[in-house]
């Protein structure tokens, strides 16, 4: 699944954005993996994930969903997803991840220069990478760069509409709404778990100065 | 089997036709909603989610006080899947992953023709999965690059490969998309080599 490749935005701004996919595979290790599974996501809620769900549930913690319900929900072949917003996060639950060597595999989205780095600290030897070749075909019709798409592309099923990116940004310009209630609000369409909402408010803290709304 | 998989498939490519859901034409400067909405579905009319969106929209038009005009718009028609099929059958790649639902709507693997009853539907996305060898890379980025504007929805080219020691991409994968014109972007999705198999 290539729904995390093309998060778009500055090299400066993908440094606070990594995505991890915890995936137990249909016929190698699917089968008894819910308590392993449980044990992953106890230690991903412990590094403080930016977002993150269970495929069990399909709800990120913003939606009121309580840990032990998502914990409660976990069964063989859940599919966990989540974002951190450092890197240094991400490196202790890789290290954490590696110790309790559940047999799991675990995918991480993010910039491959980091990655490597952190593999080379917690000696992980990490064996396939997915290259994004970027976006082809009618991309006349993609919203414009880099305004929004750095917005709709943190959630990889494209449920984030650009014109509640747009309307979001109007409404922390006029004062109606703060940046972290706004980035709230862009995360809740999306089921992936992996829009990241640290993120999302420093676009917003970037991005309001610079957006011109045309009625107050 | 996972490991014999992996020796043998160097090189791996994922075509994913996706939808615009995030294409619209609406601008965001009035409050919400003040003006017509415009809802866009990826069927067919007369389909299921036609009827259901027009069953749903009756209510949503009382509730909203606006128009709602639904459009068979988003999601991609499988004769775009077919151009690169056929684009691909011409450049001598048949290695579409057997698993893949494309897979089984493939008529002729020798032209890429779909099967006659695929064509005129939609789908929401779709993937085109090839695995081919290192040095045949090549053809597949080159004949893609050249049904790119022939295809009437956006898609996203993914090569994903073996890595050498140290996290390295090997040399020869990052040459042949260079050459091709092409360019990868600084992030990618790594397995982190955790996994194992115990069924």
């Amino acid at each position: 699944m290539a729904h995390s490749l093309h998060r778009e935005g500055s090299v400066d701004s993908l440094e606070r954005d990594y995505c991890l996919f915890v995936y137990p595979a249909g016929g190698l290790n699917y089968a008894r993996s819910a308590p392993r599974l449980r044990r992953l996501l106890e230690i991903l809620y412990e590094a403080g994930p930016s977002n993150i769900i269970a495929t069990s549930l399909r709800r990120n913690p913003y939606s009121g969903v309580g840990r032990q319900e998502v914990l409660d929900s976990i069964k063989d072949g859940t599919r966990i997803y989540c974002t951190f917003n450092s890197r240094d996060k991400l490196k202790e639950a890789l290290r954490r991840i590696k110790e309790a060597d559940e047999g799991i595999s675990i995918v991480v989205s993010g910039l491959i220069d980091r990655v490597r780095e952190m593999a080379a600290e917690i000696e992980l030897k990490p064996h396939t990478i997915n290259l994004s070749l970027g976006i082809h075909g009618r991309t006349d019709r993609l919203p414009p760069p880099p305004e929004i798409r750095q917005f709709t592309t943190m959630c990889g099923h494209g449920m984030v509409s650009p014109n509640l990116v747009r309307d979001v940004i109007r409404k922390v310009k006029r004062g109606k709404m703060d940046y972290w209630k706004g980035s709230l609000v862009l995360a809740a369409p999306c089921t992936c778990g992996i829009f990241n909402p640290h993120r999302s408010e420093e676009l917003l803290r970037n991005l309001a100065p610079l957006y011109t709304v045309s009625r107050w | 089997m996972r490991k014999s998989i992996f020796s043998a498939a160097l090189v791996c490519l994922l075509v994913l036709v996706i939808s615009l859901p995030w294409v619209t034409a609406a601008r965001a400067e009035e409050k919400y909603s003040s003006r017509q909405i415009n809802w866009y579905i990826h069927a067919s009319a007369g389909g299921g989610t036609d009827i259901f969106s027009r069953m749903a929209v009756i209510r949503l038009r009382r509730i909203l006080k606006v128009p709602i005009i639904i459009s068979s718009i988003i999601g991609v028609d499988l004769e775009d899947i077919q151009k690169i099929t056929r684009a691909l059958a011409r450049a001598g790649i048949h290695e579409i992953e057997p698993n893949n639902p494309i897979a089984s709507m493939i008529k002729d693997r020798n032209t890429g023709d779909l099967k006659p009853e695929s064509l005129g539907e939609r789908v929401l996305s779709a993937i085109i999965e090839i695995q081919v060898k290192r040095d045949r890379l090549r053809p597949v980025l080159r004949a893609v690059k050249g049904v790119a504007d022939k295809v009437g929805s956006i898609f996203c080219l993914d090569v994903y490969t073996m890595l050498e020691p140290g996290v390295k991409v090997p040399q020869e994968i990052l040459d042949t998309i260079r050459a091709e014109g092409y360019s990868w972007r600084p992030n990618a999705k790594i397995n982190m080599g955790l996994g194992r198999a115990w069924e």
